[in-house]
């Protein structure tokens, strides 16, 4: 029944955008994912396993997943790939320390065959913390120069104070609109 | 008779019967003279009837000369008896020759009658004979004209046999028509009683309705009712309530500045007081004489106590605060009863006020219920109002009906009264025709006496009669010899008659039998086709059976190589089953030999891990990247998965991951399941034939149409079978 709906619902042409929420573990993709579909800071666990939620954003609907980023997990990430959409992979930029494996897995992600149409977000994000690393530096850090033949973008956000979502949404909705 | 006679007897003599006799009575009297006046009468009547005789041989018979010459001879007689003269015998003799040659004229002139009325008689028998056989013709004729009509009479016969059958079959599909008229008429009947019993049983609803409808009103009337009394008690109550509050304020509120007036008196006396006691001090000091530095010490003393008395009051006024603070906190805890009560209070008038809309809804509801009934009963005034209507109709009717029995009694008695003066009119005339009758009685009476005046010229004529009755019997020995020929010939007509009957019945013997002959042949015929009909059915229905004796034969042939074959396929089935059943055996027995070979496995594998778990925890305590040298390898680790750092904690939220997954899996449609077939497949190691699968099913499930995707069959059965 609910894939006769969904079949009835891609002739009518409103295709879902399947969205993936990526990054390393205490990113604040969850509370990204609630913030985006809620619009309130929800008080959240570690994920393991994932999340899916329905978000509307200007008329625009996306099924966006939120991957658990663990350790042990985040091989599974490429189960997730086929028919994506966009990636939007969240970094914290107080966290300097692992700010090389998060570049190395968005390396890593970024070599993907299914992923080679997918529009990447890259969000600076946890910026209301003291001593974080700037947007530039993130850009830098991540090595985004490097990245060739790739739709991206770099916003600096604060998942808890809200700032930055709209920006990084807008562009995205944009893009999926004139990619389309 | 006697009119022709007379005439034939004037045209001979001239004169009349009666003045002929007269005239030959008074020739006799004057021939004879000889003859005796006193001669009988009988005698007279003789010579006269003889006379008479002689006047009528000329038209009639040959016996009258006989008759004359007896008269001659007679009067011969009587001249011997007198001894005649020669004169009177010469006179006889020629009178003789006379006679004879009178005789002799008339024998010729009879014979030539005689000739002519035998020529006369042959004409008529020839007419006769003419006449008969025109008369044969005719019949002849007729007897074909019956024969046609005989003929058509068949044909009609045909026709009517024909309308008769089909009258009959009319008469048939009549009755089956009026049996079906009659079922019908029953059935009619039925769905009456039925309408009539549903009419019965809906009138006995809207009267139950009615009464229902009665209850509620009556309930709607004693609610009202209650409500307006209750709306004047709470109008009264909530007056009472609220001059309760008002009165209980007003008097707390002077009970308040009552006792803040007490407290200001009292604050007023004490300051009073205490500045009596510092003047007293000071006027008894005033009064000794003292030294400016007593005074200053006086004075210092003074400031003191004053002091004191400032932070007397001070503490004065910090129990006040500590007391208005008090005051405050009990107001505030009275402010927020109050506010409950009136929360309370709000409360139960919502209530109230719900209470209210409640039965306002429920007064609406009754409302239209009495609406609704109001509408049925409007209809059924209307129904009573056609009834009456239909009633006064009914009673128009009878009006008319009784205005016009009244005029045709009306009529009736105009009728009467016509016919009433009918009968006197009928009176009146009854009474002109007795007038009338006694006139013709007298009139009776005169003719009575003319009548017997008449009978008396009556017995006159009848005595003429008497003779002339005589000459008529004469005249009838005659007829009655020409009856006697006339039989005769009837007779012989007669005969001919019966014999012309006889050939006629003769032939319509012959015709009936022949009838009967065409009839029986035509039965016969009939008969004839019918048995040659039957004998074509039955040669047809014997081709039949033949053809079917044969098929039958095929088909037999057919059954029997048919039982052959399956008896075959029997023992065959049979040899299969026992090698299924031996088949199955051992199939079991090789399943439960893997389960224990399997539990064998995992019990190895079980201890396996316990073994390499020991080391790895030893190691882990020591360093972490030392670990990853010696780190167990995962089979599905990719280029990202990182070694394993703590194994217990790895395997927790792997298992946890996976068990999230296989539920959000699981519980999902299979839309979004699709999605995740990925993700079950790695974490559940599955093949790719098994991953394949699992998508084709998920795809399968969501399409409309389509085949189940083979999903292998017994032991490797990927699926349930479905049931």
């Amino acid at each position: 029944m609910g894939g006769l709906l969904s079949y009835f619902r891609n002739l009518l042409g409103s295709r879902e955008m399947r969205i993936l929420i990526l990054g390393l573990d205490g990113a604040g993709k969850t509370t990204i994912l609630y913030r985006l579909q809620v619009g309130e800071v929800v008080t959240t666990i570690p994920t393991i396993g994932f999340n899916v939620e329905q978000v509307t954003y200007k008329n625009l609907k996306f099924q966006v997943w939120d991957l658990g980023g663990q350790t042990s997990i985040r091989p599974y990430w490429r189960c997730y790939y086929s028919n994506t959409d966009a990636i939007i992979y969240v970094v914290d930029s107080a966290d300097r320390d692992r700010i090389g494996i998060s570049k190395d897995e968005l390396i890593y992600m970024l070599g993907e065959d299914e992923l080679q149409g997918a529009i990447l977000v890259v969000l600076a994000n946890k910026q209301d913390m003291a001593g974080c690393l700037s947007v530039a530096e993130v850009h830098q850090a991540l090595g985004l120069d490097a990245l060739k033949n790739r739709t991206f973008q770099i916003f600096k956000t604060s998942a808890t104070k809200g700032e930055g979502l709209d920006m990084a949404m807008d562009w995205l909705s944009n893009a999926l609109m004139s990619r389309k | 008779m006697f009119v022709s006679l007379k005439n034939k007897i004037r045209e001979e003599t001239g004169s009349d019967v009666s003045t002929v006799v007269r005239k030959a009575g008074n020739v006799r009297n004057v021939g004879t003279r000889h003859t005796s006046q006193t001669g009988s009468t009988s005698s007279i009547s003789g010579s006269m009837v003889s006379l008479d005789g002689s006047r009528e041989e000329n038209t009639v018979s040959p016996t009258p000369p006989i008759q004359l010459k007896r008269e001659n001879s007679f009067e011969y007689k009587l001249s011997d008896g007198m001894q005649l003269s020669s004169k009177d015998i010469k006179r006889i003799e020629s009178r003789e020759d006379e006679w004879r040659k009178r005789l002799a004229r008339r024998e010729s002139e009879l014979v030539k009658k005689l000739e002519k009325k035998d020529e006369e008689w042959k004409v008529r028998l020839q007419e006769r004979e003419k006449e008969w056989k025109k008369l044969l013709d005719k019949q002849e004729k007729e007897k074909l004209k019956l024969e046609d009509e005989r003929r058509k009479a068949e044909d009609a016969r045909r026709v009517t046999e024909l309308a008769l059958k089909n009258a009959e079959e009319y008469k048939k599909k009549l009755y089956s028509f009026q049996e079906d008229a009659e079922q019908l008429e029953g059935f009619q009947t039925q769905e009456m009683a039925k309408i009539k019993h549903l009419l019965l049983a809906k009138e006995q609803e809207v009267d139950e309705k009615v009464h229902h409808l009665k209850h509620a009103t009556a309930e709607v009337e004693s609610l009202k009712t209650e409500v307006s009394r209750l709306r004047r008690y709470e109008d009264e109550l909530n007056n009472v309530q609220d001059e309760m509050e008002t009165l209980r304020h007003s008097t707390q509120r002077e009970r308040a500045q009552l006792s803040s007036q007490l407290a200001q008196t009292e604050e007023v006396v004490r300051h009073l007081k205490d500045k009596v006691f510092v003047l007293e001090q000071r006027v008894s000091l005033e009064t000794n004489d003292q030294t400016i530095d007593e005074r200053v010490a006086d004075l210092m003393r003074e400031r003191t106590l004053l002091e004191r008395k400032l932070e007397e009051a001070h503490l004065h006024l910090s129990d006040i605060k500590t007391s208005w603070s008090g005051k405050i906190s009990s107001l505030e805890t009275q402010v927020g009863r109050l506010s409950r009560q009136a929360g309370e209070e709000g409360l139960e008038r919502r209530r109230v006020e719900q209470e209210k809309e409640e039965l306002h809804q429920k007064v609406k509801q009754l409302e239209a219920e009495i609406e609704v009934n109001k509408v049925v009963m409007q209809t059924k005034d209307a129904k009573l109002l056609r009834m009456a209507e239909d009633i006064d109709e009914m009673a128009t009717e009878l009006k008319e009906l009784r205005a016009n029995v009244d005029d045709e009694v009306e009529e009736f008695k105009l009728q009467i009264e016509s016919s009433s003066k009918e009968i006197k009119q009928l009176k009146k005339d009854l009474q002109e025709v007795t007038s009338k009758h006694s006139l013709a009685t007298t009139e009776l009476a005169q003719l009575k006496l003319s009548l017997d005046g008449e009978k008396t010229s009556n017995a006159s004529l009848h005595l003429e009669v008497a003779r002339l009755r005589e000459t008529l019997e004469t005249e009838r020995t005659t007829t009655a010899k020409i009856r006697i020929t006339l039989e005769k010939e009837r007779e012989e007509k007669d005969v001919a008659l019966l014999r012309n009957a006889q050939v006629s019945q003769d032939v319509e013997m012959v015709r009936q039998e022949c009838r009967q002959q065409e009839t029986e042949n035509n039965e016969l015929q009939s008969r004839v086709n019918t048995l040659e009909k039957t004998i074509k059915t039955t040669n047809t229905e014997f081709e039949k059976c033949q053809t079917q004796l044969a098929e039958t034969r095929l088909r037999l042939e057919e059954l029997e190589t048919m039982e052959h074959s399956r008896e075959l396929a029997e023992s065959n089935e049979k040899m299969l089953k026992n090698s299924i059943l031996d088949l199955e055996d051992q199939l079991s027995e090789k399943s439960k030999t893997i389960k224990v070979l399997q539990q064998r496995l995992a019990d190895m594998k079980k201890t396996l891990q316990r073994e390499l778990r020991i080391p790895s925890s030893s190691l882990d305590s020591d360093a972490e990247p030392t670990a990853t040298a010696t780190a167990v390898i995962n089979p599905s680790s990719t280029k990202t998965v990182t070694p394993r750092q703590d194994t217990s904690r790895e395997e927790d939220v792997n298992f946890k991951y996976l068990k999230h997954v296989l539920i959000k899996f699981l519980t999902s449609r299979e839309y979004e399941a699709l999605h995740l077939t990925r993700a079950v497949a790695t974490l559940l190691h599955f093949s790719p034939e098994e991953e394949k699968l699992l998508q084709e099913t998920l795809e399968w499930k969501m399409s409309w149409f389509g085949n189940r995707p083979n999903l292998g069959i017994g032991q490797t059965a990927k699926a349930i079978p479905p049931s």
